[in-house]
């Protein structure tokens, strides 16, 4: 019985498993095999393409800039998230759900569409928040001419798009923890911070580490938001893996360069997936 | 200088320097109408610095494909770019292809550079500036005067059953009364690749105001050439795609490097684009 029931549900998984066969294990795979071509396609190279990109300055402020960009934006995305979660739960039972959804709708809206309208909102010519600055006497921003305040506005649409997402999974989760654990903190005398630090945090370590680790590996692959909104620039100043990979292996008709690029992530995102997810499984046993 | 119903005025056209750009650009930005000519990554600005690079003389790659970016036409057009963007708006850095044109409609900016769908898009949506623009040669430098030119093909597919009827076709489009229809349709904004036929009454005929394209096709002593030129075409594109040229100027005058980092950083990147 428990035998058909594997082979059922293999075959049953066996459609997605088509899928990501073909649209993630195959395009990974062609994409180391393509980093180890030359320029031309024409010659296998070995690590050539890595060597060269690794004496590359703008590679490495790509890296930098990567990681600035992913962990800065995590980081906003879990503690705006994770207050909202707090404000969300707060209300009273009636009201949540019309919050949730008013909530949810930056992270629903396709990315690229609201993107547009971010962009238009910084537009050099028209942009409305330097209209509203200038009304209080404020000279306007460059919001995406100047390198720290573009990097500041793909930090800030980031944000914007992707805590929502951290507002709902730590809802749900604030939504298990037990409320007696909360009854006994207060006999015991605890203030918010404490049950916050001693009860809600425990108990919510596991969710917060898997969405951090999900969103820092979504926001480094980022490319919508950079593209739409800077297409990497100032100076190449807000440039992230994904978007630099586009320029150098499809705009730049280097493909195995492109190719080498995005796998650079690969390491990083795996060793960072290891160490989470190890932490995780620890505790999960532990309980 | 370039009247709407005659030839250009030579003594003064031959005035008309990126020198006097500077000085027209200076006294503009003091009334409160800033020239904009963008410095960022997408096409027409990457034109915009290459006709500004030719003009002075800057070649970053040569004819036989050597790097020929460490010289002083190249410090000299940087030194010009840190001048004309101190007197211009500090998003330039960042303007994509539309933002010249918004800039321009929006009657915050004297001049763009620009061929004139800037001037249909302000007909259209604000004609009160349309009848104020005037399109007209970019200016002469050193070298030259440079105006920048991207040109588009034509071709027939290798695996093409019926190669005969498209030759025909595309030889139809060639005549001199196909260019003028596409021309015609396109408000002026064509422009056809062969001197001979820029001679069409269509930018003559295109108002308000009247005469404002008298002086859109290249003619005289202006030079049409592509940002990247004389490099190979191969590396050319490259230098074209990734904007190296808005990159050396974002550098010096945005980033604060120094004429000889930006050299270096070009000749590596230069370096990189020649890979096979």
């Amino acid at each position: 019985m428990l035998r058909r029931r594997s082979t059922l549900g293999f075959f049953m998984a066996l459609p997605l498993i088509v899928v990501l066969g073909a649209l993630v294990v195959y395009p990974a795979g062609y994409s180391l095999y393509l980093s180890t071509l030359n320029k031309s396609m024409q010659r296998f190279v070995g690590v050539s393409n890595f060597t060269f990109l690794f004496t590359r300055d703008t590679f490495w402020m790509v890296v930098r800039q990567s990681v600035i960009f992913a962990v800065t934006a995590v980081f906003f995305k879990a503690v705006i998230g994770f207050c909202v979660a707090h404000f969300v739960h707060n209300t009273p039972t009636r009201g949540q759900r019309k919050w949730r959804g008013m909530l949810l709708v930056p992270w629903v809206i396709p990315p690229a569409m609201s993107t547009l309208a971010w962009l238009w909102l910084f537009d050099p010519s028209y942009s409305a928040f330097n209209w509203l600055l200038q009304r209080f006497g404020i000279e306007a921003i460059p919001w995406l001419g100047d390198p720290y305040w573009a990097r500041f506005a793909v930090i800030l649409v980031n944000v914007w798009f992707g805590a929502p997402f951290f507002m709902i999974m730590y809802l749900a989760a604030l939504k298990s923890v037990p409320e007696q654990l909360y009854e006994a903190a207060a006999i015991d005398g605890a203030n918010w911070w404490q049950k916050l630090w001693y009860v809600t945090l425990p108990m919510m370590r596991g969710i917060i580490a898997v969405t951090v680790l999900f969103s820092l590996i979504v926001t480094f692959a980022n490319f919508d938001i950079v593209r739409v909104l800077t297409a990497g620039g100032p100076i190449d100043q807000t440039h992230v893996f994904a978007t630099w990979a586009f320029k150098v292996g499809i705009e730049g008709n280097d493909i195995p360069l492109g190719a080498c690029v995005s796998l650079f992530m690969l390491p990083i995102l795996g060793a960072a997936a290891v160490v989470i997810l190890r932490d995780v499984g620890r505790r999960g046993a532990e309980a | 200088m370039y009247p709407a119903d005659g030839p250009p005025d030579k003594a003064l056209a031959d005035r008309w320097t990126w020198d006097a750009f500077l000085d027209a650009a200076r006294k503009c930005h003091k009334a409160g109408f800033p020239f904009g000519i963008g410095f960022g990554t997408t096409a027409d600005s990457v034109d915009s610095a290459g006709a500004m690079f030719a003009a002075f003389g800057a070649a970053l790659v040569d004819r036989k494909g050597s790097i020929a970016v460490d010289s002083d036409a190249t410090r000299a057009v940087l030194d010009y770019a840190k001048r004309l963007a101190a007197v211009m708006p500090p998003d330039v850095f960042a303007w994509d292809d539309a933002s010249n044109n918004k800039w321009l409609i929006s009657g915050k900016g004297a001049l763009i550079m620009n061929p004139p769908s800037a001037w249909a898009v302000a007909k259209r949506d604000n004609p009160k500036v349309a009848e104020q623009l005037w399109t007209f040669p970019a200016p002469r430098g050193p070298k030259g005067r440079y105006q920048p030119g991207l040109n588009y093909f034509w071709g027939i597919w290798k695996f093409s059953r019926n190669k005969a009827a498209a030759k025909s076709l595309l030889a139809f489009l060639s005549q001199r009364s196909s260019v003028e229809r596409l021309v015609v349709a396109s408000g002026g904004f064509d422009m056809p690749p062969f001197a001979g036929l820029r001679d069409l009454g269509i930018w003559s005929q295109v108002a308000p105001p009247k005469g404002t394209l008298r002086h859109y096709p290249p003619s005289g002593d202006q030079i049409v050439s592509v940002s990247g030129m004389p490099a190979p075409p191969a590396i050319g594109v490259q230098i074209y795609t990734q904007a190296i040229m808005t990159k050396m100027i974002a550098k010096f005058v945005q980033a604060g490097d120094s004429a000889s980092k930006v050299v270096a950083w070009a000749t590596s990147e230069l370096e990189g684009l020649m890979r096979t």
